[in-house]
């Protein structure tokens, strides 16, 4: 992936609110919703404001403890997925320049970091059946759908 | 002409589509005009919803008793300054057509709503299957409801009707249509919350038998400020045919007893149980239900975010336009109070007693 990509949220079908470090996201062009906690969330966060996947991942090293590659690999998997369910799409220039930060920051040999653990993306898709497409129609002479009674 | 599958619309800008939809809305009401004049008879209804007040204006009267009596527990005092009113109308009673729809079959999208005709102050929604044409104008606090023939209003409608309308007006009066049920008393009451089939209705409809009143059992309102406070929409409920015996105490409140094969049971709780049917309370808690098959219903403490997954789906997956400001105000109200898991155990009697003793504590 190229590292100096960053992404935007794909509104308007796509919105998503975040309590207590959690994020819900949900996806009214399919029917999908989806959370992610933890590492994923703050990752999220730092997609909302524009950093390149380099950014993201130099801000989630920082933050937790884990090596380099491990901490990148998770990045790129995550944005990846986010990619493949249409939740994000490739912004353009970055929108935050510098370096991206995690509140509150924490230094390196701090004992309160936690360990990096790989993010998930909790996919639900019990709803789907709400948005599917209206059924198979005929239309008036004026142009007005109805459904036959046989349909 | 059958219409099936998918083709990409031509461009048009979004002044063009800005006209387009102002023009059509205009059209509309022109015709809702001569329906008017065909009758000679419009009768009206006066409803307080969501503490605001709203006119029901018929052309002629074939829809009045497909509309009014999942909305009468609301009936207000008729007033010369409604703050909404809602034009409806049918062709086939007032020998009035409608207008052809402007757009392109491929226009239709998800959620009722129709590629190009919501947008600046004009909302436009066709629900196919019912049939039902849903407009408004924020600038005239005008709404128009629409379908071929009243006769075919279904009755999931009569059981929820204007939903689209109402939904669109008051979210952007700090009322919020949300997918819940609601029970309490008039000093506060909970929301349950959850897909189809979680039990919130049957809870809900179970509770008219203890000293917990109803509010809703599928859709209500909700606001956030100054208060959270839950504002009953609708006094119908409907239970699946098969699970009619669970609710042994409402089977003569039965609405379409001979429809029961095709259709869920619908009922006017106001129609029988008028002293048990509440316009709101004070919101203390959102519960999410679940069934256990254990004896004994339990209460445990739930997340905020468990609370927001239960609601908050299903009611934008539902409501034509629903969106960013929808959700942000259900987030809001899940971080007001606490949410608790409902899990419901198989005597009944047991499950109002719950929510009662967690409403004395809230």
């Amino acid at each position: 992936m190229e590292s100096t990509l960053s992404f935007r949220v794909n509104s308007p079908d796509v919105i998503q609110e975040t309590i207590d470090g959690e994020v819900i996201i949900v996806n009214l062009g399919d029917g999908s919703y989806y959370s992610i906690d933890q590492v994923g969330a703050d990752i999220w966060s730092l997609i909302e404001k524009g950093h390149t996947v380099d950014q993201i991942v130099g801000a989630i090293n920082r933050a937790y403890v884990g090596s380099h590659e491990e901490v990148a690999q998770g990045v790129e998997q995550l944005v990846t997925q986010l990619q493949q369910e249409k939740l994000i799409v490739p912004s353009g220039a970055p929108q935050s320049n510098g370096q991206a930060e995690l509140k509150p920051s924490l230094g390196q040999d701090d004992p309160n970091k936690t360990t990096f653990a790989e993010p998930e993306l909790h996919k639900y898709t019990d709803m789907e059946d709400l948005l599917l497409l209206d059924p198979i129609h005929d239309v008036d002479e004026m142009g007005w759908p109805y459904v036959p009674e046989d349909a | 002409m059958m219409i099936t599958g998918q083709v990409e619309a031509p461009h048009t800008s979004v002044r063009q589509q800005d006209n387009s939809s102002e023009a059509f809305f205009t059209a509309v009401q022109a015709a809702f005009q001569n329906a008017e004049r065909a009758t000679g008879h419009t009768p009206e209804r006066f409803y307080n919803i969501g503490g605001y007040t709203v006119r029901l204006r018929f052309a002629g009267s074939a829809l009045v008793p497909r509309i009014i009596p999942a909305l009468e527990h609301l009936a207000t005092e008729p007033g010369p300054t409604p703050n909404l009113t809602i034009y409806l109308w049918d062709s086939s009673s007032t020998t009035t057509s409608m207008p052809s729809p402007p757009w392109n079959t491929e226009d239709y999208v998800t959620r009722g709503e129709i590629r190009g005709y919501s947008n600046g102050h004009i909302q436009t929604a066709f629900h196919i299957g019912p049939n039902i044409l849903s407009l408004l104008n924020t600038k005239l606090n005008l709404g128009i409801f629409w379908i071929r023939d009243a006769a075919q209003v279904p009755y999931y409608e009569s059981g929820a009707p204007l939903r689209t309308i109402l939904h669109w007006w008051l979210n952007a009066h700090k009322r919020q249509l949300v997918h819940a049920a609601a029970v309490g008393t008039t000093n506060g009451g909970v929301l349950l919350a959850g897909k189809g089939g979680s039990g919130k209705s049957t809870t809900a409809l179970n509770c008219i038998n203890s000293e917990l009143a109803y509010a809703s059992d599928d859709y209500c309102l909700i606001a956030v400020a100054p208060q959270p406070y839950v504002y009953s929409l609708y006094n119908s409920a409907k239970v699946n045919a098969d699970n009619t015996h669970r609710i042994p105490h409402l089977i003569s409140a039965i609405s379409n007893a001979e429809s029961l094969g095709e259709e869920k049971a619908l009922l006017f709780l106001n129609e029988h149980y008028p002293e048990k049917v509440l316009s709101g309370f004070p919101l203390r808690a959102v519960l999410l239900p679940r069934v256990t098959g254990k004896p004994q219903t339990k209460l445990t403490l739930a997340s905020p975010m468990a609370g927001l997954r239960a609601l908050a789906p299903s009611t934008i997956f539902q409501l034509s336009g629903a969106g960013e400001r929808a959700f942000r105000m259900m987030s809001q109200l899940v971080k007001q109070v606490p949410c608790y898991n409902l899990e419901l155990g198989t005597d009944i009697a047991n499950i109002p007693e719950a929510i009662v003793r967690l409403l004395s504590k809230e």
